[in-house]
């Protein structure tokens, strides 16, 4: 995966396209954003100028498979994004807040897959020499945020959408989750150390991140979701981050540093949406 | 890339994004949260871009897979942006007389009852702010 980004021509003026949307859409203090949908729309512009700058610069052996696959990504998306409750009247504010949260852990869901697919792929193009130390920790961390956010979106996925029964978190729930974690991180820079066992490490590692993930969305009260979801974002970022050290992209290092200062504010304190008022 | 640059390029990002996304009150931060998660379908760059430049059978399926996922989860987040941004100016237009939203008046449903979480609760003016 060591593949150099040669967009970060192209990457600066897409961060400056991205900063200003940020500007207009969170640049006022007095709660009236300046020019909201204008921003919306420099996001998906700086979105698409670097997908055709990334397009762009390939070699053209799988640049139609990569259009393939984003056409099709794109037209689930409408399915995923729409407004749906399953037990609770679509028109009540709080079942109109879970179908948001419910969306919002189908795309930490997706996040994770890629994530962790990104990671496994880093793991099996990377030599297992010493000095490639960084790229392999890279690689497994990688594929353990994003099993962990694959496995925590599932499971507040079934929680909004209430397939799974109600929890209450207890404080033995809280040690195991820790007890989880450190065996996890510790297996994790086993396989890192000696890359020759690594695929007993990493098989051990992904099911204790696909455990950690259900036990950290059910060992909360639901109206914690967006806690764990802003966690699992700024996961996200950080491999956003990771991997723009890899495809040396200083545009891919930003824009990750900005997602997890974004996810930051969400580990404490409630938010609440617009869209809980309107109905489909 | 040389790791300092890295962690220089991380931490200013950090420090410029928490200068940013730390304005807005309790229901701007709703909106944020959705801005996050749109940041976060920029993954769908870099998955093209290891896509792209993939050599072996396996890397290219399991990149392509990838991709497919990131794409969703990007169009996904930009839909509820939309959605939210559209949905914004409706619950927000301020009437004569009225005290402007205070991040003291928006309530979420997670400190207030149920019966109160309603978001015109949170735009209803207070009768004795409203007196002269």
């Amino acid at each position: 995966m060591n593949v150099g980004l040669q967009i970060d021509l192209v990457g600066w003026f897409a961060l400056i396209a991205i900063l200003t949307a940020v500007h207009g859409l969170s640049g006022q203090k007095s709660g009236h954003a300046p020019w909201p949908r204008g921003a919306v729309g420099l996001l998906v512009f700086a979105l698409i100028l670097m997908l055709s700058s990334v397009l762009w610069t390939s070699d053209g052996s799988n640049t139609l498979l990569a259009c393939i696959m984003i056409l099709l990504g794109s037209s689930v998306a409408p399915f995923t994004a729409r407004h749906h409750s399953r037990n609770k009247a679509a028109t009540s504010p709080q079942g109109n807040q879970d179908s948001i949260l419910s969306g919002l852990a189908l795309i930490t869901i997706g996040g994770g897959v890629s994530v962790a697919l990104l990671g496994l792929t880093g793991w099996y193009e990377t030599d297992h020499s010493f000095y490639t130390w960084d790229l392999r920790l890279i690689a497994v961390t990688s594929l353990f945020i994003g099993v962990w956010t694959f496995a925590a979106g599932l499971m507040l996925w079934l929680r909004l959408n209430e397939y799974l029964p109600k929890s209450t978190p207890t404080q033995t729930q809280q040690r195991v989750v820790i007890a989880v974690l450190t065996l996890a991180l510790g297996l994790g820079a086993l396989t890192v150390v000696y890359p020759a066992y690594a695929n007993i490490l990493m098989g051990l590692m992904v099911l204790l991140a696909l455990e950690l993930g259900a036990l950290s969305a059910l060992g909360i009260v639901i109206t914690r979701a967006t806690c764990v979801l802003g966690r699992h974002l700024g996961m996200i970022g950080a491999a956003i981050a990771m991997l723009g050290y890899v495809q040396a992209s200083l545009f891919l290092l930003a824009l990750g540093g900005l997602i997890v200062a974004g996810a930051v504010h969400y580990l404490r304190g409630t938010v609440d949406f617009y869209q809980t008022n309107s109905t489909d | 890339m040389d790791p300092v640059i890295a962690l220089y390029t991380v931490l200013l990002a950090v420090a410029l994004g928490l200068s940013g996304f730390v304005r807005g009150d309790a229901r701007r931060r709703g909106r944020s949260l959705l801005l996050a998660a749109a940041l976060a379908g920029f993954i769908l760059v870099a998955a093209t871009s290891a896509l792209v430049n993939c050599t072996t059978v396996a890397g290219m399926i399991l990149t392509a897979l990838a991709v497919l996922f990131a794409a969703q989860a990007a169009t996904t987040a930009f839909s509820l942006l939309w959605r939210e941004i559209c949905c914004a100016p409706a619950a927000r237009i301020p009437q004569p007389g009225t005290a402007p939203i205070t991040p003291r008046n928006a309530v979420s449903p997670e400190t207030s009852p149920p019966g109160h979480s309603s978001p015109e609760n949170a735009t209803q003016p207070n009768p004795t702010e409203a007196r002269p």
